[in-house]
């Protein structure tokens, strides 16, 4: 009911500049970000310089995203939704929406984000990468740091302390980098699964980290994919791999900021 | 024209039957002085065809040639029949009717816009004599049937030259049948992508069209992805027991198969491009021959030689040849050859070895291949060294063959493999550690295609990364005793420079 009615306020513009403020000054103290910026740097300037050619500048900046940059959104995440969980009862006594309040922390995160992905895949133009491969693959890493942004702030707003948050997110992180295609890898030994391709795709769709992965790989390397898209459904995700990306990544991003301002809710409840 | 009102009047006393039966008969004419070029004399002529006339009795055909010496336009059969050896003879821009059989050495020089175009059955031009050259010329119209290998060049004597020529709407473009010493240079091929619809009786006479006889014949193609028609065009360039033919600067595209050899040794290929066919390169039983600086590219399923020996494949360029099932380059049962500074890159199997000992495989580029290297079994002896296989979906795939019987380095050099450490404490180049490169899908690539998903996933990497350091029961993989670093080859052209100061 309470809910409601704070759903119901008008969203004041001071409300978000002071929502960013304060995310944009955490952030500035923060370890994690501290060293996201730092590596990122150095993640770039090295992609252009041992990138034997722009498209494998292009290919290191795939394997940053997909262990870097991935990581270290899902620590801020966690991070800031940990960060202040003893002012939670100060947070709950402002006229703000809860929801509003996890938007727009992530919306925050994700502009600095978004900036220090910048001053990563700028050293890669100077490698002679085209400025649209680039723009595409900043986007696509933007949206993937958004995913384990979203999944951070989950995994923070659900769990009760800081060590259980970092378990909950890590284990996630690993499930998704490595446990899933394991347990793909094994499954796809069963004449069971064999005998429904589309299904065992369709899991890997799901998950963002492959999605990104297939995306990067058959648009980025050139690798002709004809022998692996032999099902409709493969065939659909090799064809519209980038456009699928987008709609995962939404999808989750979407998901997971609604279940940790619910989370918040029921906190405050 | 006193030589040639000499020859008719020779004719016409002599009035030699056998002669004008076994020849065609012709009616000449002179243009001009300067239509005829002999080697020390520079001139040229011009002829048009006319209706053979093989009952007639010789003294009236004599006569209508005398008659007729100044008054028509000979064809260029005619010509060629009337024009001594050696002799160059200028074809007119614009279309000359085939087909034309070349039995003597002359030279025919195409001015810009000349050519000669077949009646659609049978070859537009065969070359009969030796020493016959060809060079300018737009050739076209050929027959279509497979089964009397119709071509637009048909060679069957030694030492003919084809260069700077078009050959278009054809079967074969170009046919080497048991010669030697060809040379194929700087000419244009492109095959006969469509037939036109057979006329309406033959429909109706129960007969079908010629475009669905295409279609029927390539539906039965399994081993590689091509449209239905390219199985029923002809090749490019077609060598059937041959000798010592250069083939350069060529560009052939939409035939069946780009380049065919089918035994024929000791031959030269180079700076040829080959695209839009089936095969790009289909080699068979043919030894001793040397590729060099060819690109072979977008074909349904790039290049295969087999059965053959002791040839050398260099800077060539296998790239973009996506087809199922297709390669960059398959090499199966071939013995004792070297390939050598190929780029193979972007195709659906990069290099495939089948059956193959004792090849020399040297500074190759394997790259960005769905598979890089298919190694079958029963293939020993082959020496694997500075090869670059990096980027590929599927580094290799061994199958349960045993790949032990080949070396992976040579005098201390392996090859350049992905890897994840590259560990070089005495930066020499060579990684200290010897690399192994797992083939974790194995047989699921045929049964499970989509398997090919988790290429390059995390995952994979893992455990390529975990049998580096100890080897996975059970799984097949190649060992590379002294892998590379990236700066191999930097380091090594530091050290020849060094050693080069220093001997000075």
């Amino acid at each position: 009911m309470e809910m409601n009615s704070t759903m119901s306020l008008h969203f004041h513009p001071r409300l978000l500049r002071a929502l960013f403020g304060r995310e944009f000054r955490a952030a500035l103290i923060n370890r994690y970000f501290q060293v996201f910026c730092a590596l990122g740097l150095m993640g770039g300037i090295a992609a252009a310089v041992f990138g034997e050619d722009s498209n494998a500048t292009a290919v290191f900046y795939v394997q940053i995203a997909i262990y870097f940059v991935s990581l270290f959104a899902l620590l801020a995440g966690v991070g800031s939704a940990q960060a202040e969980r003893e002012e939670w009862q100060l947070l709950f006594t402002q006229p703000l929406p809860r929801a509003w309040c996890v938007l727009g922390k992530f919306c925050a995160l994700l502009c600095m984000f978004g900036g220090v992905l910048l001053v990563m895949f700028v050293p890669g133009l100077f490698a002679g990468s085209s400025i649209h491969a680039l723009g595409q693959l900043y986007l696509e890493t933007l949206l993937l740091a958004a995913i384990f942004l979203a999944c951070g702030l989950a995994a923070g707003y659900f769990a009760h302390d800081r060590a259980q948050a970092l378990i909950v997110g890590m284990s996630v992180w690993l499930l998704l980098l490595f446990g899933l295609d394991l347990v793909a890898l094994f499954a796809a030994r069963w004449s069971a699964i064999q005998n429904v391709p589309d299904f065992w795709v369709a899991l890997l769709m799901f998950n963002p980290l492959d999605s990104f992965r297939i995306n990067a790989l058959f648009s980025l390397q050139q690798i002709p994919a004809e022998a692996a898209n032999k099902t409709a459904l493969a065939g659909w995700w090799i064809a519209h791999s980038g456009v699928w990306f987008v709609a995962v990544a939404v999808f989750w991003s979407v998901m997971l900021v609604i279940l940790s301002g619910l989370r918040l809710q029921r906190w405050e409840e | 024209m006193k030589a040639d009102c000499l020859r008719i009047a020779r004719l016409w006393r002599t009035g030699d039957s056998e002669s004008f039966r076994e020849s065609r008969t012709f009616l000449k004419t002179r243009q001009s002085s300067q239509d005829v070029e002999t080697p020390g004399k520079s001139s040229s002529r011009q002829y048009a065809e006319t209706s053979t006339l093989q009952a007639c009795a010789p003294r009236i055909i004599a006569t209508l040639f005398f008659v007729t010496t100044c008054a028509g336009a000979a064809t260029i059969q005619q010509r060629i029949d009337a024009a001594a050896p050696n002799e160059t003879i200028r074809i007119e821009s614009g279309v000359h009717p085939g087909s034309i059989v070349i039995s003597k050495p002359v030279t025919l020089l195409g001015e810009p816009g000349a050519e000669i175009r077949g009646n659609g059955s049978g070859n537009v031009v065969t070359i009969a004599a030796d020493n016959v050259t060809l060079r300018g010329l737009r050739i076209t119209g050929s027959g279509l049937q497979l089964s009397d290998d119709d071509a637009a060049v048909f060679v069957v004597a030694n030492n003919a030259t084809i260069e700077n020529c078009t050959i278009a709407d054809s079967l074969h473009g170009i046919y080497l049948k048991k010669v030697s010493g060809a040379q194929i240079l700087n000419n244009q091929i492109q095959g006969k992508t469509s037939v036109a619809q057979a006329p309406a009786e033959n429909m109706t006479a129960g007969k079908p069209s010629l475009l669905e006889i295409e279609k029927g014949v390539g539906q039965g193609a399994e081993n590689c992805d091509t449209t239905v028609v390219a199985n029923r065009r002809g090749n490019g360039i077609h060598q059937w027991n041959c000798e010592r033919n250069l083939i350069r600067g060529n560009e052939i595209s939409d035939a069946r198969d780009g380049i065919y050899f089918s035994f024929t040794n000791n031959s030269r290929v180079e700076n040829n491009l080959i695209r839009h066919v089936r095969y790009g390169l289909h080699y068979m039983y043919s030894d001793a021959n040397i590729f060099e600086n060819n690109t072979f590219t977008e074909n349904a399923a790039g290049a295969a030689i087999m059965f053959s020996k002791n040839m050398v494949v260099r800077g060539n360029r296998f790239v973009s040849n996506r087809g199922y099932r297709a390669y960059g380059l398959i090499f199966q049962s071939s013995d004792n050859s070297r390939l050598e500074q190929n780029d193979i890159s972007e195709n659906a199997v990069g290099l495939s070895f089948n059956q193959c000992n004792q090849n020399e495989v040297v500074g190759n580029r394997v790259t960005r291949n769905y598979i890089g290297l298919r190694f079958g079994s029963n293939s020993d002896a082959n020496r694997f060294t500075e090869n670059i296989f990096t980027g590929n979906l599927h580094p290799i795939e061994t199958g349960a063959s045993d790949v032990s019987g080949s070396l992976w380095a040579v005098h201390g050099v392996g090859n350049l493999w992905d890897t994840e450490v590259e560990l070089d404490l005495d930066r020499d180049g060579v990684v200290d550690v010897p690399h192994r490169e797992l083939d974790l899908f194995g047989i699921l690539r045929r049964d499970f295609p989509a398997i090919a998903f988790l290429s390059e996933s995390p995952a994979v990497k893992l455990l390529r990364f975990a049998n580096e350091r100890a080897v996975i029961p059970g799984i097949s993989s190649i060992e590379d005793p002294a892998p590379l670093t990236s700066r191999f080859w930097r380091i090594r052209a530091q050290r020849a420079g060094t050693s080069a100061v220093a001997n000075k």
